[in-house]
């Protein structure tokens, strides 16, 4: 099959989101999912050339400013302040998650034969393989990984995965409704990360599979 | 009965010199560009050949324990690259069309790695069993990469001939580009490994806590060591150029252009490898032993991708 | 039926190498210690030449006949058949038979009890007729009856050394896997008949929906006989034990007398079930990853070969799940392949695996251990050995040009040409994922069989009995090693003829996939003869104009020892420390591990003494079959209570029997 340029981009971006899976270093992983976001801003810049809809042009800055520079930018300085390098361990071993991850994108591609009725023109299965591929990835990231800092990055890919789910099915929502999210992505990830300061500060670590202790 | 013409004989002679005499250049390359960027002049470009002149004439010291197989290997190992030169796409020239199985040639592979471990054992030094330990482990991670990567761009081209996939004329791999960029990268990634790069192996170092190659040629010494460096050479430049050619497949620019600039673009396509071989020596840091599966791992992942493209080229 | 004059001459020398085999039985029966080895040796000798002979007389053509017709087996006499199936077989059995009759005078002359020589050659004899007539049986009783043959005589020799614990622990795994199989054979055997109301093995096919279960039961059969996971852990039990020159024999055929029963019954019989094929490729496909995998780790020498086989096995049954599949689809090319796959790999893998095998009984001779970490630096005092062992490495890790690069290449092609053939999505899939992990699995058994040479045969001795052995009882090259020669040669002509190889397997192709047009040396375009040709000008150039010419300047010293002075032996690279690597990364699966313990004052510092302990527990035994076996003797223990040693009780019994068979029978 031949593909679109713009699902060539997503495939990339879902790549990118896997090959984060692959390493516990945490800068790496961080540089990985700036690769993955700058893809997929290149996605959705490159609907709106297609859709000739110029408020996803805006979107498409938006996300490329705020989510592939920004936050990993601001993460990177709390690795460096809160002192951690790599992810203390990963229940499934990197190496392994990350296939389980490529496989995943077969899975998804799978089930996105089996989507009834996308809506959308151009109708983009692969789209919804990517942006499907993408959940799973960062559903497996939170799972797999310890370090609360890597929690973080599996919901910020999770994010991006529905996001680039409605971008390529439906060419995305209301200019108001899109800046709406990235502020709201922003600030989550502004009160995690300071959230993470006062883990490290009261607990000495942020393994977050030790959360447990807190019960009752 | 061959029709003999100038242009064949010409494209033999310069096939012949090519992989002759570009090998240790490339080291040469890899080393001036190391060298530059730790801000040293470097040895001139050169060297490598001085280097095996200067051996080859040295007299040589052979372990007293050894067999027949420490004696034969470096010339069996030699004489293998020499044939998978002539069998393996490294380049867009090839005169001869002798049918590269993809199979063939990684056993070929294979089978210069069974040669370079026995020939490792065989002195019973400490350093050559724990190379040759190395040695299988890496192997036995990056084998399934590297043959994933080929047999799926085989699988698109439905034929196992790597002379006919790799040959900028095969219809259904035309429009393929991001299968030939992933396969090319994950096959450069593995032959960082296969070829004890940085951050497999460190190819300066003598310190027993990180070579792999090198540990296995301790033994060698004079023309016997000739021999395998120049084998490595060769196999450096045969897998660098086959990573080279699956990464110019995916440019559609040379898919449209003469003989003789794609010739001109594999040989320096090969050399970019090389010195960008020596970038990230030069930027990254050889990994721990068992942080290595994780690199790999990368490898690997992209084989698993190549595969993807595959099958879903061929959906039906 | 006789009426040919090839077909009469063909089942004649079946029928006298029987014969020929039965008087050398009958002669040390009678004759007890006055018989010369040598002669036996020669009855042996005569029997394999002969059974060689009648496969090449009749490997184009199937002849039918009844020569032992006056020994009937109740329902039907014992018919003999040899089609095109059977012949590459008998081909086997006749090259390995003669191997092993060359090295068993050396053998059985060393042996100093008067009862082992004679148990050795009886069990030998019964051993070899059961397998030919196997091999010649027509219908499923004969069939039954010779296997059972074949499968107690083995036991028998895998029993040789019965005084050793381990030889009859190994004797009892062994009966309990041929018992299993032959149970599931006659079930299998029973229900077909039930189908057909014929005895006739050729007769029997298996495409309807009704002999599903007679299909399903004969994978169980074969799995468990030869050694497929999870039913494979007899197999690193008992494949070591036979005696030396029989071991050739045992190890080459007893896993591919099953691999045969299967071909013929499920390729030939045409299955067409896409569950069979399923299952064989998934058991086949763990198989090979378990058996690599655990050779690997192993430090037997024999043991290692025998896990080896589990791969190899595995790999075959792949390829054999594959045809099936194949043939479901329709898609002939591929059925072909897969089936010249089989067939090739298992003919390879039982000559290769004979040959490696008389290589460890020859290193267990000179000496009397199969530790690897007792051998090194075999290479100077056995060259011979040495030489075949590392013919026999390359040929089974599949390198070209060697035999079972050949096949290894044909079971490759099979899953490659599936990934772009008319199949559905997932099991392109899966071919492409199992060309992976066939790459996976070479690369395992490379490191395996790198192992073994490099630490059996090169390096310096770890032990004073390697430091003295001695490759053979006489002066020159013994039967032992002419074996291994006979072996080894015919290894590389294999490897370097495969079209004519192929071609002469071209009539068990058609047979397998009911193809008339199959050309065998069509199927491997690799001109292997003519690289190996190549190649060998190219080394022997370079040694000559490269190396030959200063070996005056060449200079022998020590080992590179960093200026330390003499190194110990203990410094070397040992087989489990070169496995090391590999074994941690999948320390799950093998349950690894280990132990360091540092004393001394100050052990940080300067430790006094470092002690490393490696544990592997078998994951399979203890976790699946410990408790099969628990249950069983829990079973067992709750049915003694019912034997009381009351004989009113037991009358009870029989009076109950009674009644519950006349109840059955009134109603049923």
């Amino acid at each position: 099959m031949i593909l679109d340029t713009f699902e060539a981009l997503a495939m990339v971006s879902a790549i990118f989101a896997i090959l984060i899976l692959g390493t516990t270093h945490l800068r790496t992983n961080l540089s990985f999912y700036s690769l993955h976001t700058m893809a997929i801003a290149a996605v959705t810049a490159w609907i709106a050339n297609i859709t000739h809809e110029d408020h996803l042009y805006l979107v498409a800055a938006g996300v490329f400013i705020i989510k592939s520079w920004g936050i990993p930018w601001y993460l990177n300085s709390v690795i460096k302040k809160i002192n951690i390098g790599t992810d203390g361990g990963a229940f499934i071993a990197a190496p392994l998650s990350m296939h389980l991850g490529a496989l995943m994108l077969g899975l998804s591609f799978m089930i996105s034969q089996q989507i009834p009725g996308l809506i959308g023109e151009p109708d983009s299965r692969l789209g919804s393989t990517a942006a499907m591929s993408i959940l799973f990835t960062g559903v497996l990231l939170m799972l797999t990984r310890r370090a609360a800092i890597s929690q973080i990055v599996g919901f910020l890919v999770i994010e991006n995965g529905i996001y680039l789910f409605a971008v390529t099915q439906t060419h995305g929502m209301p200019l108001m409704i899109e800046m709406g999210l990235l502020l709201e992505v922003l600030v989550a990830v502004m009160v995690a990360g300071l959230l993470l300061f006062n883990i490290k500060k009261s607990f000495e670590h942020i393994d977050v599979s030790q959360l447990t202790e807190l019960k009752d | 009965m061959i029709a003999i013409n100038t242009e064949a004989i010409l494209e033999t002679l310069a096939f012949v010199a090519i992989f002759l005499l570009l090998p240790p250049l490339l080291v040469g390359i890899i080393r001036k560009t190391k060298a530059r960027f730790q801000n040293r002049i470097g040895a001139p470009l050169l060297q490598p050949y001085f280097d095996l002149m200067k051996l080859m004439s040295k007299g040589e010291t052979i372990s007293k324990h050894t067999s027949w197989i420490f004696r034969s290997t470096a010339a069996i190992n030699a004489s293998l690259l020499i044939i998978l030169a002539f069998l393996a796409p490294w380049t867009s020239l090839r005169p001869f069309n002798l049918g590269a199985d993809l199979f063939l040639v990684i056993y070929l592979l294979a089978l210069t790695r069974f040669f370079t471990v026995l020939s490792a054992l065989d002195a019973g030094s400490a350093f050559g069993g724990f190379g040759a330990s190395r040695e299988v482990t890496l192997a036995l991670l990056v084998e399934p990469a590297v043959i994933l990567c080929l047999a799926a761009i085989g699988s698109v081209s439905q034929t196992s001939d790597l002379g006919i996939a790799f040959s900028f004329n095969n219809v259904s791999l035309i429009n393929q580009p991001g299968l030939w960029f992933i396969a090319g990268c994950g096959l450069f990634l593995a032959s960082l490994v296969e070829l004890s790069r940085m951050p497999a192996d460190d190819p300066t170092t003598h310190l027993e806590l990180t070579m792999v190659h090198e540990a296995m040629i301790l033994e060698n010494s004079a023309a016997n060591l000739a021999l395998v460096e120049y084998s490595h050479f060769l196999k450096i430049l045969i897998l660098l150029g086959i990573s080279s050619q699956c990464l110019l497949h995916a440019i559609p620019f040379f898919w449209h252009t003469s003989q003789l600039i794609l010739a001109l673009a594999s040989i320096l396509s090969i050399m970019i490898l090389a010195a960008s071989i020596a970038i990230i020596e030069s930027v990254a840091v050889k990994l721990r032993w068992t942080k290595l599966p994780e690199f790999i791992a990368y490898s690997v992942a992209m084989s698993i991708f190549c595969v993807f493209i595959a099958l879903s080229k061929n959906l039906n | 039926m006789i009426n040919d004059p090839t077909t009469l001459s063909a089942a004649n020398l079946f029928t006298s190498a029987s014969a020929i085999w039965l008087a050398g039985l009958v002669i040390i029966a009678v004759g007890r210690e006055r018989v010369k080895s040598n002669f036996l040796a020669f009855l042996m000798l005569a029997g394999a030449l002969l059974t060689l002979g009648g496969a090449a007389l009749s490997w184009n053509q199937s002849i039918e006949y009844n020569q032992l017709q006056y020994i009937s087996f109740g329902l039907v006499p014992a018919d003999s058949i040899v089609d095109s199936l059977s012949v590459p077989f008998l081909g086997l059995l006749g090259i390995l038979a003669s191997a092993a009759a060359v090295a068993s005078p050396c053998h059985v002359d060393s042996l100093n009890s008067q009862g082992k020589k004679g148990h050795y050659w009886k069990l030998t004899f019964i051993f070899l007729i059961g397998l030919q007539q196997v091999l010649l049986a027509a219908n499923g009783i004969a069939f039954l009856v010779f296997w059972e043959i074949m499968s107690l005589s083995s036991a028998g020799l895998v029993a040789a050394d019965h005084v050793r614990h381990r030889a009859q622990r190994a004797a009892f795994a062994y009966l309990t896997a041929t018992r299993i199989s032959t149970a599931f054979i006659t079930a299998a055997f029973l229900w077909m008949h039930q189908n057909t109301g014929s005895w006739s093995l050729s007769s029997w096919h298996f495409g309807t929906e009704q002999s599903i279960v007679a299909a399903a039961l004969l994978l169980i059969a074969v799995c468990t006989k030869a050694g497929v996971w999870p039913m494979h852990v007899w197999l690193p039990l008992a494949y070591p034990e036979p005696p030396g020159p029989t071991s050739a024999v045992f190890s080459g055929l007893v896993g591919n007398i099953s691999i045969y029963l299967l071909m013929r019954m499920l390729l030939a019989g045409e299955c067409h079930h896409l569950g069979i094929a399923y299952a064989a490729i998934a058991l086949g496909t763990i198989s090979a990853l378990w058996g690599v995998l655990f050779a690997l780790m192993e430090r037997d020498l024999k043991k290692l070969l025998a896990y080896s086989t589990v791969e190899n096995m595995g790999i075959i049954l792949t390829a054999i799940g594959v045809a099936i599949l194949a043939h479901c689809h329709n898609l002939d090319t591929i059925a072909t392949l897969a089936c010249a796959a089989a067939l090739f790999h298992t003919l390879n893998h039982g000559l290769v695996k004979a040959l490696l095998f008389l290589g460890a009984a020859s290193v267990e001779r000179a000496v009397h251990t199969r530790d690897l970490s007792a051998l090194g630096g075999l290479a100077k005092n056995m060259p011979w050995t040495m030489l075949c062992f590392f013919i026999g490495s390359l040929s089974i890790c599949a390198m070209p040009p060697m035999n079972c690069f050949a096949s290894k290449w044909l079971v490759y092609q099979t899953f490659f040409q599936l990934s772009f053939a008319n199949a559905p999505i997932l099991e392109r899939a899966m071919s492409l994922a199992m060309v992976g992990i066939l790459a996976f699995v070479g690369a395992l058994s490379l490191a395996c069989f790198t192992k073994a040479v490099g630490i059996a045969f090169l390096g310096r001795p770890r032990s004073n009995a390697a430091a003295k052995a001695k490759e053979s009882t006489t002066s020159g090259p013994d039967g032992l090693i002419l074996a291994q020669v006979i072996l080894a040669i015919a290894c590389v002509m294999i490897g370097t003829s495969v079209p004519i190889a192929l071609d002469g397997l071209a009539p068990a192709l058609r047979h397998l996939t009911h193809d008339q047009f199959v050309i065998g040396s069509t199927l491997f375009p690799i001109p292997q003869g003519q690289l190996a040709l190549v190649g060998g000008i190219l080394v022997s150039s370079i040694y000559l104009f490269v190396l030959g010419g200063r070996s005056v300047d060449v200079k022998s010293y020590i080992t590179w020892d960093c200026g330390f002075g003499p190194l110990s032996t203990r410094a070397e690279e040992t087989g489990s420390s070169f496995s090391h690597p590999i074994g941690r990364i999948f320390s799950q699966i093998l349950q690894l591990k280990v132990t360091t313990e540092i004393s001394g004052k100050d052990r940080r510092h300067f430790p006094e003494s470092v002690r490393v302990e490696t544990f592997m527990t078998p994951i399979l035994e203890t976790k699946l079959y410990r408790p099969i076996m628990g249950l069983f003797d829990w079973l067992s223990a709750s049915l003694v209570r019912l034997q009381t040693g009351s004989i009113h009780i037991h009358l009870l019994y029989v009076f109950l029997t009674m009644l519950l068979l006349v109840f059955l029978g009134t109603n049923i």
